[in-house]
């Protein structure tokens, strides 16, 4: 058995794998980074040449990090609680409101769908930065400053997301759904009980990119939060970033808050993975 | 229970010249088996989907049991429908999916898992009930796609041609299977299939459709031995009727059919069928299925009996039969023969008709001039 499968390997699939594990093991160059730098002592980070790995572990610079954080006006925890509400409130609303939007795109007919469709298509153009200022008069104008919404609002509609998820919704066949329907399930029942089940590889993947970009987000915190206890984390790791720049003894810090700002992204990603794969490898459902 | 009536129905598609389904109008009595049948296209998955209430009526009324039926939502309709790709709720077991049709009509919780269980055991799949559709075989999933139909008890089932997904051996098992269910269950069923042998086997009546309009509704025998147009003739049955073209003439107080290669005498019988044709020359064109084909070896051949001589050009050996295709004039005939007479290319056989076997149509409308059946 194993002979017959070793035979079968070509000296073009002997390549292709060699160089996608280089590739790959490229790829994971700063996560290991990260993972290295966070737990270097202050002569090491300053070390030059620079070391990738590191040399004498240690867990300092976590220690000074929340000694940083309990100094400051607003306490750490504050901010972690804001990204927790923040993120979990915003996924659960982006799926809720994607998934419907899907599906009515997906599989109803009705007027200006093409040009529904179009605009959502249109609005991925736009960087953020070209809408923030928008953003921020709608914001003001309906006086969300300061509130929970006025973070989730801006990143509740979400073009990617909804076109995303219309092209793995309109490849559930017709039938499936007119079968529910004759068996006796209403718009909803069909949503909740056969659409949104065989979503759910999609919505692991919409999950993943609107988790890592509402988790490291500063651009609500920065344009619509004027009070500091309504911030995020990213914003308190970010400033601090930009705060220690040029301050030898924030190196240390600006790595350890790095390491943490990167490990939700990780453990979300590990979670849905195989989910997401499975969007990408499944294109039929049948 | 379980009677539909269709009152006239066209569906109209937006952006069409023609309607898909044209004038189909026709009563369907409680416990038939109806089926369905026609090339694609022909508008019969749409006419089901009309009485499924998955597509809107354009025009004309339709009523099961008496009562109106255009707006009623397809889960008010008290039907079930099987798919032709079953469609089974992937995320769902074997047991959930055919108790949910059940369990959203708030059925109590005993009944449902007495249903359950009666169907899986009817249809022989007990032992799947906690699997999923993927890890179902073809013939498998269809089982489980008739029970979910059954396991509703509906008045009515219909079917969009749920065979045509398996391999020939099981679609003739599964085939067997379901007269049997529907003779069992006293249903009315709507089966709509493109494989005229289906539609032979399983119908008590047939409607046969073609560009959305019915060309004729009968029961399997009489569509087979009256077909009501030259559409009908052609589709029913296989190999397909053979047809020449020739005009029929009167001589002598007798009508001749005739053309460049032949000329046969016709008998008395079918003078009823001319005297309508109030024409001089009457063009026609002449039906006749393989199985009243009659070769004979040449050297026997004589005009007599209307035997002309003829050119075989192939021959196919299915086992029971063999069908030699032969050539006369520019003719292509087909006949239905005994393997044991073996007839290679260019041999030069005698052929005939059976006389009492024939059918004719007009040569521009293409209706039988027998009138046979109910048409259209």
């Amino acid at each position: 058995m194993m002979i017959r499968r070793l035979r079968r390997i070509t000296p073009f699939q002997v390549i292709l794998v060699t160089v996608f594990t280089a590739l790959a093991a490229f790829m994971s160059l700063p996560i290991v980074f990260i993972l290295n730098h966070a737990f270097k002592p202050t002569n090491e980070l300053f070390l030059f040449p620079p070391r990738f790995f590191v040399q004498n572990p240690t867990g300092s610079n976590f220690e000074q990090l929340f000694l940083h954080a309990t100094n400051a006006t607003v306490p750490f925890s504050r901010y972690v609680f804001n990204s927790v509400v923040v993120v979990a409130l915003t996924l659960i609303s982006v799926i809720i409101v994607s998934t419907m939007a899907a599906y009515v795109l997906a599989k109803y007919q009705f007027h200006f769908k093409q040009l529904i469709l179009s605009l959502i298509t249109l609005s991925l153009m736009f960087a953020p930065e070209t809408v923030g200022i928008p953003r921020y008069l709608i914001i003001s104008g309906i006086h969300l400053n300061n509130t929970y919404l006025g973070h989730i609002l801006p990143s509740l509609a979400s073009p990617i997301a909804v076109f995303m998820l219309v092209g793995f919704i309109s490849q559930i066949p017709g039938e499936l759904l007119e079968a529910a329907r004759i068996d006796g399930a209403s718009h909803f029942g069909i949503f909740t009980k056969i659409v949104l089940p065989l979503a759910v590889p999609a919505i692991a993947t919409i999950s993943i990119f609107t988790f890592q970009g509402v988790w490291g987000d500063v651009e609500t915190s920065t344009l619509f939060m004027q009070d500091e206890t309504m911030r995020t984390l990213a914003f308190y790791v970010n400033s601090l970033l930009s705060g220690l720049q040029n301050s030898v003894a924030g190196q240390n810090i600006a790595a350890a808050a790095g390491l943490l700002m990167f490990i939700p992204n990780l453990i979300i990603f590990l979670l849905f993975q195989r989910k997401v794969l499975e969007t990408m490898i499944h294109s039929g459902i049948k | 229970m379980g009677s539909i009536t269709f009152n006239h129905v066209f569906k109209q598609y937006k952006g069409e010249s023609r309607p898909a389904v044209n004038d189909f109008h026709l009563s369907i009595e409680e416990g038939e088996f109806l089926v369905l049948v026609g090339p694609s296209g022909c508008g019969k998955s749409t006419t089901l989907r009309m009485l499924a209430g998955l597509e809107e009526i354009s025009d004309g009324e339709l009523y099961i049991d008496e009562k109106f039926m255009n707006y009623v939502s397809p889960k008010d309709r008290d039907i079930a429908m099987v798919f032709q790709n079953y469609a089974l709720y992937p995320n769902l077991t074997v047991h959930e999916n055919i108790a949910l049709g059940l369990k959203l009509r708030k059925t109590p919780k005993y009944d449902i898992e007495l249903r359950v269980n009666r169907v899986a055991k009817i249809l022989e799949i007990s032992h799947l009930l906690d699997r999923k559709p993927s890890q179902l075989s073809g013939g498998q999933k269809q089982r489980v796609a008739l029970g979910r139909a059954i396991a509703r008890e509906p008045q009515v089932f219909l079917m969009d041609e749920p065979l045509s997904n398996l391999d020939a051996k099981l679609r003739a098992q599964t085939r067997a299977e379901i007269i049997k269910l529907q003779s069992d269950l006293k249903r009315t069923m709507v089966y709509v299939t493109h494989d005229q042998v289906e539609a032979m086997t399983m119908g008590t009546r047939i409607v046969v459709m073609k560009d959305g309009v019915i060309q004729q509704v009968a029961p399997p025998r009489q569509l087979y031995d009256e077909p009501a147009n030259l559409f009908v003739a052609g589709f029913i049955g296989s190999p397909q009727m053979n047809f020449v073209e020739g005009n029929v003439t009167l001589e002598e107080g007798r009508y001749y059919f005739s053309n460049k290669r032949m000329k046969l005498l016709l008998p008395r019988a079918y003078d009823a069928q001319f005297e309508k044709m109030n024409r001089a020359v009457r063009n026609v064109v002449l039906g006749v299925r393989p199985e009243h084909v009659l070769l004979k070896p040449s050297e026997e051949s004589d005009d007599e009996n209307g035997f002309v001589a003829s050119v075989v050009q192939m021959t196919e050996v299915t086992g029971a039969d063999s069908y030699v295709y032969v050539a006369v004039g520019e003719s292509k005939l087909i006949a239905r023969t005994d393997p044991g007479i073996s007839y290679s290319k260019d041999d030069i056989p005698a052929i005939g008709f059976n006389m009492k076997k024939l059918h004719f149509f007009d040569e521009n409308t293409g209706v039988s001039l027998a009138g046979g059946g109910e048409a259209q």
